[in-house]
């Protein structure tokens, strides 16, 4: 008998230990993957930087230069292949984006090719030319000792070993410069990201709590606040993607009428808000179920009325837990794709603005991932960037809700009562 | 307690293990170097080449132009094998059957072989290369196809000069081939004309055209030409903006002349990795044409012995009337 019972106990518990560890075991792979795979890549440029690259083409007026040899530093390796004659390196890489560039690894001070002025026509025509270490070379027009015009570079498909001693052997003078800055940063989508969080939030808040604090206190609870409740259960089962749709068959013509054409960060936010809006009102409920019915009822016999007591009492003192609703939400919008691509479009954009599309970080990471050649460790570092503010929601809301406990159970009213019941 | 303890231990012990295991083994795929030859064939040990193994068919879905550019090609369209797998993009396609010994499935010639485990196969003997295409020898390829709005269809008359300048820059320029041909898409380069001649043609190319967007849409194989096209346009164009959109071949036509012109996936320009089809009409657009070609290549797992496949095996196998790797017999 006791050796069955034990035996039993074992299995059963060894049912618990597995099912954990396996739950355990997924996280942990997960975060090994994305880690080993963009931790590498991750650093400042990448969170602040644009993803396009930005193309600077300069001219150059001065068709002579004094001929100087410079010499280049000792820390470059074998990899960076020396200009003499324009000082200046190159070194043959992979960026970001996976595509092969030319990076400037020295330039020297003196180099002619600093003193190139943007041709693009606009604001910027006429400024010096940036050309500085990080940048890459496309192309470098230069004119030879008889006066042709050649062209070297990458965009010619020469690597920098081939393309720099022509350089340094024919050239008289350079006529143009076509470089670029590097791209592959995710701040675009960081800050439409931002956006879209207080966007979806502003629209979709007010409407959760009253809806909530209605549902709670003042619906009568009969069977039609009974199929309300069921219908807003049932909302937050239907799949993101439908959202989408919505978004774009309903929500598109309304805003249109406002002059809004296209996908929009608000039209994102918008339906977003309407994704949020069941998480939102259950959470707030609870929320307000937590009060304790005294609170309500001293307010009452104090002879303020419900609306008063609902909204000065009951609804200050649930504050923490709706705060704790509000930062869920903000995860569920960090997480979110498939509402998403139909309402905001699948286009990256460096300056996202409040009426264009953009994408946020998962849906860059979409992006990313589609195509002929995924790009695993652009996509990685973003999702450790996601990872890292789930978590920090995830650790607010605890330290919400525990403080929430500890206020709960010393039974002093929040001091907004007392203001209540002098006005 | 003694008892649970231990157990407690053991199991943590197995589990770290288990672990520690799978997570090197994640490792050594993941570090797959293309210098190590059979660094990853740990998978596929035991089941040598030439063993008698089913085919296993990959293909893309319906709306994929590398599918319709394939199929075309081949002869088989309508007729594929109800045993193919499906799959969403040809990133997808090239893992998938880097990951299978018995796999077979075609991809674009810009894809990276040698980090997906994967082998490309001759067509009809000859290469696939960038040089082959161009003479016309390798004949399993796609055109990269554009067509722009309706002649009168722009929100103003500088969007419209704009489009047309870069459908200018991208198709007929010397430059802007090479910076297609860079980005991987096949053209030839010789017999464009300079940019500094075509653009007299377009004066608003020197004009501040910040304000400017060009909205592009479609095919998501030619986002990398259009993207690298478009960057470097940037620069001699007045720093014109411009947006990627692409979702896929079938959407270049509908988003620029066809249902969705005017909702809110609106485009300028509609790409599609094939020709336009008879029910995409682009008779009525400002432009239209190919700006540079691709080759599609039939790929393997990176084991398998095959090295070459002709039109009739390949009908053979993508049909289903070949099963298995030993009757193609190589």
């Amino acid at each position: 008998m006791t050796r069955a019972r034990k035996a039993k106990d074992i299995l059963m518990q060894s049912i618990t230990w597995a099912a954990s560890g396996l739950s355990a075991w997924v996280l942990i792979a997960i975060l090994v993957f994305i880690f080993t795979n963009g931790w590498k890549l991750l650093d400042w440029s990448v969170l602040s930087g644009n993803y396009h690259a930005r193309n600077i083409v300069s001219g150059f007026v001065k068709e002579s230069f004094d001929e100087s040899v410079f010499t280049p530093p000792l820390s470059l390796s074998a990899e960076d292949i020396v200009s003499v004659k324009f000082g200046f390196a190159v070194r043959d890489e992979v960026d970001k984006q996976k595509n092969h560039v030319h990076t400037i690894t020295w330039v020297d001070d003196r180099s002619p090719l600093r003193e190139g002025t943007i041709t693009t026509a606009g604001a910027a025509q006429g400024d010096p030319a940036p050309f500085a270490s990080g940048m890459s070379v496309n192309k470098i027009v230069f004119s030879d000792a008889d006066g042709r015009e050649e062209t070297v570079g990458r965009l010619k498909q020469q690597s920098p070993r081939e393309w720099v001693p022509i350089l340094d052997s024919r050239a008289a003078f350079i006529k143009e410069f076509h470089g670029k800055e590097p791209g592959g940063g995710m701040r675009g989508s960081l800050l439409a990201t931002l956006m879209l969080i207080g966007l979806s939030l502003l629209f979709s808040v007010p409407v959760g709590i009253f809806a909530a604090v209605y549902l709670h206190a003042v619906a009568k609870q009969n069977r039609l606040t009974k199929f309300i409740r069921s219908s807003i259960e049932l909302l937050a089962g239907v799949p993101s993607i439908i959202f989408s749709m919505m978004g774009i068959t309903l929500i598109f013509p309304l805003i249109k009428i406002f002059g809004l054409g296209g996908q929009s960060i608000i039209l994102g936010g918008l339906t977003m808000a309407v994704l949020l809006l069941p998480v939102l009102i259950r959470q707030t409920e609870e929320a307000l179920r937590a009060v304790p019915s005294s609170y309500a009822q001293a307010s009452l016999a104090l002879g303020a009325t419900q609306t008063e007591t609902l909204f000065r009492v009951v609804l200050p003192s649930a504050k923490n837990g709706i705060f704790s609703a509000c930062l869920l939400a903000v995860s569920r919008i960090v997480g979110e794709s498939a509402a998403l691509i139909f309402t905001m479009g699948t286009a990256i954009q460096d300056f996202p603005k409040l009426t264009e599309g953009s994408t946020s970080l998962a849906v860059q990471i979409y992006v990313l991932m589609r195509g002929e050649n995924p790009n695993f460790r652009l996509a990685s570092a973003i999702s450790i960037v996601i990872l890292i503010m789930i978590l920090i929601l995830n650790l607010t809301v605890k330290i919400v809700s525990e403080l929430t406990d500890r206020k709960g159970n010393a039974s002093c009213p929040p001091r907004r009562v007392k203001a209540s019941k002098a006005s | 307690m003694k008892l649970k303890k231990r157990f407690t231990t053991l199991l943590t012990v197995i589990l770290a293990l288990a672990m520690i295991l799978a997570l090197a083994a994640c490792d050594k795929k993941q570090g797959t170097d293309p210098s190590q030859p059979g660094a990853a064939s740990g998978t596929t040990a035991g089941s040598s080449p030439g063993g008698d193994r089913a085919i296993h068919v990959y293909t893309r879905d319906a709306a994929s132009g590398t599918r319709e550019g394939f199929e075309s090609v081949v002869g088989f369209k309508g007729k594929l094998t109800e045993y193919a797998n499906e799959v969403a993009s040809n990133g997808a396609m090239a893992q998938q059957v880097g990951q299978d010994i018995n796999g077979i499935g075609y991809v674009s010639l810009v894809t990276n072989f040698a980090e997906n485990n994967l082998k490309p196969l001759k067509y009809e003997g000859v290469e696939a290369t960038e040089a082959n295409v161009i003479n016309g020898s390798y004949t399993l390829k796609r055109p990269f196809s554009f067509t722009t709005r309706a002649g009168n269809d722009y929100a103003s008359d500088e969007k419209k000069q704009i489009v047309e300048a870069f459908i200018a820059y991208l198709a007929d320029s010397k430059e802007g081939r090479e910076v297609v041909a860079a980005a991987g898409g096949i053209v030839e380069i010789e017999t464009g004309k300079p940019w500094s001649e075509l653009k007299a043609q377009y004066p608003i190319v020197d004009k501040d055209n910040s304000a400017l967007e060009i909205v592009c849409g479609g095919s998501t194989s030619v986002e990398k030409c259009i993207t690298a096209a478009l960057e470097s346009f940037q620069g001699i164009a007045g720093n014109v903006q411009f947006k990627i959109d692409q979702t896929g071949s079938g959407d270049g036509w509908t988003r620029v002349l066809g249902d969705e012109k005017d909702g809110p996936n609106a485009s300028d320009i509609g790409f599609a990795s094939r020709d336009f089809k008879d029910t995409e009409p682009v008779d009525g657009a400002l432009r239209h044409g190919i700006f540079c070609q691709d080759a599609i290549v039939a790929v393997v797992h990176k084991d398998n012995a095959v090295m070459d496949l002709t039109k009739e095996e390949l009908y053979s196998i993508f049909t289903g009337d070949t099963g298995t790797w030993d009757a193609i017999g190589r």
